[in-house]
């Protein structure tokens, strides 16, 4: 389990503290997917780094399987549970080639050739790039850049696993597939995800949503009761996801019941007709 | 006619292993002051589509013409600006000021000129000059940096400015925002919008046509307040609302194919639809 204690965390220039983190208390269970919410610059991807221990909580603690990011042993090893996907796929390649970019994480685990093989052809197979494996990663699209970027993290088999943005690039069939990989790696290999984005819809999947505001978290709850929630939602800077809007502004008009909160467009036409 | 592709193609790495078409023979005609969407999925070739129209990339076949003149063979026209993907992450200046002038600096311009440039490319970009010129850029949230980085494109005047997915990775409030801009943009120098985008939602009730590419081809074109059926487009990449029309207009043809907003969309809707009718079937 992943958990926060009462962190704090500030970022400091030139003497001027800026708060990012303020007392935050926050735990994720392995097999949980939580999603992560909340305006630019309130605090999302210090929360992500403080995780991963690439940050240190000034105040409080970040415990990950019983390790403490504060202990230098210790923090070697969390960096090891949990893989970091970042919003930005450029930053992360550091090879020439799809497939070796993918084995560099295994690579420095110290595995044996054929297992990194293995894990490298899983991989990409999992995030549908294996008819890419050979090619130079400048020659691929955002979108599959942050494919890649998702499979290297998957190679290294990370207990839990942090989405920073790193759906943004992605076009919605994509976005509803890397969704689907995130489900299955929670049911067969119990992985503790958490997925930040600007992105309501995605929260369809989880076990909970957490809204971030002002470096706290200010909200957090069972997706359907976020979503039925729309004046909540319009509290935090969120948008109701669109499906969920389509459906409040028919019910204004009297063409669905109060009581309809459809998934998918099919569910609006049956209410309809 | 502001500008012109005509049976554009383009294949990166030609005669090697990587060789991929990415562009294939694509006609398409901008009209001034437009704000046009592309879209598509992953690798479909939007962002090489966008390359071609700023001039940086050269058609295998075909050419782009600028108000009627083929572009130049050698860097941007001066027309035109271009905002890559995460511009946020390509700034080098310390301070909002210098990042915004770096652009106009290298074009020889200097004193008050340079001074008002800039002022008026923040505050196209609703960034008040007086607090933001002298503030530091690793101090700013990632929706200001993203709008200083558009601002100093702005600072050179395009007529015609192409984005590449300026709405990835921006809050609700930020997208907003940056819209906002772009149509007061759009209405007070009549500049042309050109965006490559995934976020068709936000987006969509500011545009006038989006043009869906697959496969490095242009698989149908929608007018965000079009009344006839629209042809052989992948729903996917279209806003809730119109997917929603879209099915309705088979049971109600005389349902419009797109509305701009899902306001229009429900209400049209509603028009149309007799209360009662909902779940009588």
């Amino acid at each position: 389990m992943i958990r926060l204690d009462q962190v704090s965390f500030s970022y400091t220039d030139e003497q001027v503290s800026r708060p990012a983190v303020q007392d935050l208390s926050f735990t994720l269970e392995a097999g949980q997917m939580v999603v992560l919410l909340g305006p630019n610059g309130s605090g999302k991807s210090t929360l992500a780094w403080l995780i991963k221990g690439r940050l240190l909580p000034g105040k409080g603690k970040v415990i990950v399987d019983g390790l403490n990011t504060l202990d230098k042993n210790q923090r070697r090893q969390v960096q090891n549970l949990v893989g970091l996907v970042g919003p930005v796929p450029d930053h992360q390649f550091i090879s020439n080639l799809v497939a070796d970019d993918v084995a560099f994480g295994p690579q420095n685990l110290g595995l044996e050739r054929a297992e990194i093989n293995r894990r490298v052809d899983a991989a990409l197979k999992m995030v549908s790039m294996e008819d890419y494996a050979q090619y130079p990663p400048y020659l691929l699209s955002g979108g599959q850049k942050q494919r890649v970027c998702l499979a290297g993290v998957l190679a290294m088999q990370p207990r839990y696993l942090i989405l920073d943005e790193a759906t943004s690039m992605l076009d919605p069939a994509g976005r509803q597939q890397v969704l689907e990989i995130l489900a299955k790696l929670r049911q067969e290999r119990k992985i503790g995800i958490l997925l930040i984005t600007q992105n309501l819809e995605e929260a369809l999947l989880a076990d909970r949503v957490a809204i971030m505001h002002q470096g706290r978290i200010a909200i957090d709850l069972p997706f359907r009761e976020l979503a039925a929630s729309p004046d909540l939602l319009k509290e935090y800077g969120m948008e109701e996801p669109p499906l969920l809007h389509m459906a409040s502004l028919l019910k204004k008009h009297g063409l669905l019941p109060n009581h309809c909160f459809p998934d998918s467009l099919d569910q609006v036409v049956k209410a309809l007709c | 006619m502001l500008m012109e592709l005509q049976s554009v193609s383009y294949t990166y790495q030609p005669g090697t292993v990587f060789a991929k078409s990415a562009l294939h023979d694509i006609s398409l005609q901008i009209q001034e002051n437009e704000f046009l969407v592309i879209t598509g999925q992953e690798g479909s070739g939007k962002s090489t589509l966008l390359l071609v129209m700023a001039g940086l990339i050269k058609p295998d076949q075909g050419q782009v013409l600028y108000r009627g003149q083929p572009l130049p063979g050698k860097g941007i026209h001066p027309h035109l600006g271009l905002v890559f993907q995460h511009p946020e992450q390509q700034m080098f200046e310390l301070t909002v000021g210098q990042e915004v002038a770096f652009g106009l600096e290298n074009r020889g311009v200097t004193g008050k000129q340079l001074h008002s440039a800039v002022a008026g490319a923040l505050a196209a970009m609703g960034l008040d000059p007086g607090r933001y010129q002298n503030r530091r850029i690793r101090e700013l949230s990632t929706g200001e940096k993203r709008r200083v980085a558009i601002a100093s494109i702005l600072a050179m005047q395009p007529r015609v400015l192409l984005m590449d997915e300026p709405l990835a990775g921006l809050d609700f409030s930020g997208c907003r925002q940056l819209l906002d801009n772009l149509q007061q943009l759009r209405r007070s120098q009549s500049t042309t919008i050109i965006m490559v985008t995934h976020h068709i939602e936000p987006v969509y009730p500011f545009c006038t046509r989006v043009v869906q590419l697959k496969e490095g081809k242009i698989n149908g074109i929608i007018r965000s307040e079009q009344s006839e059926p629209a042809e052989n487009l992948e729903e996917m990449t279209l806003p809730v609302h119109v997917q929603l029309l879209h099915h309705l207009q088979k049971i109600k043809p005389e349902l419009p194919a797109s509305t701009s907003t899902a306001e229009e969309a429900a209400a049209v809707i509603a028009e149309h639809w007799e209360i009662g009718e909902a779940g009588s079937h």
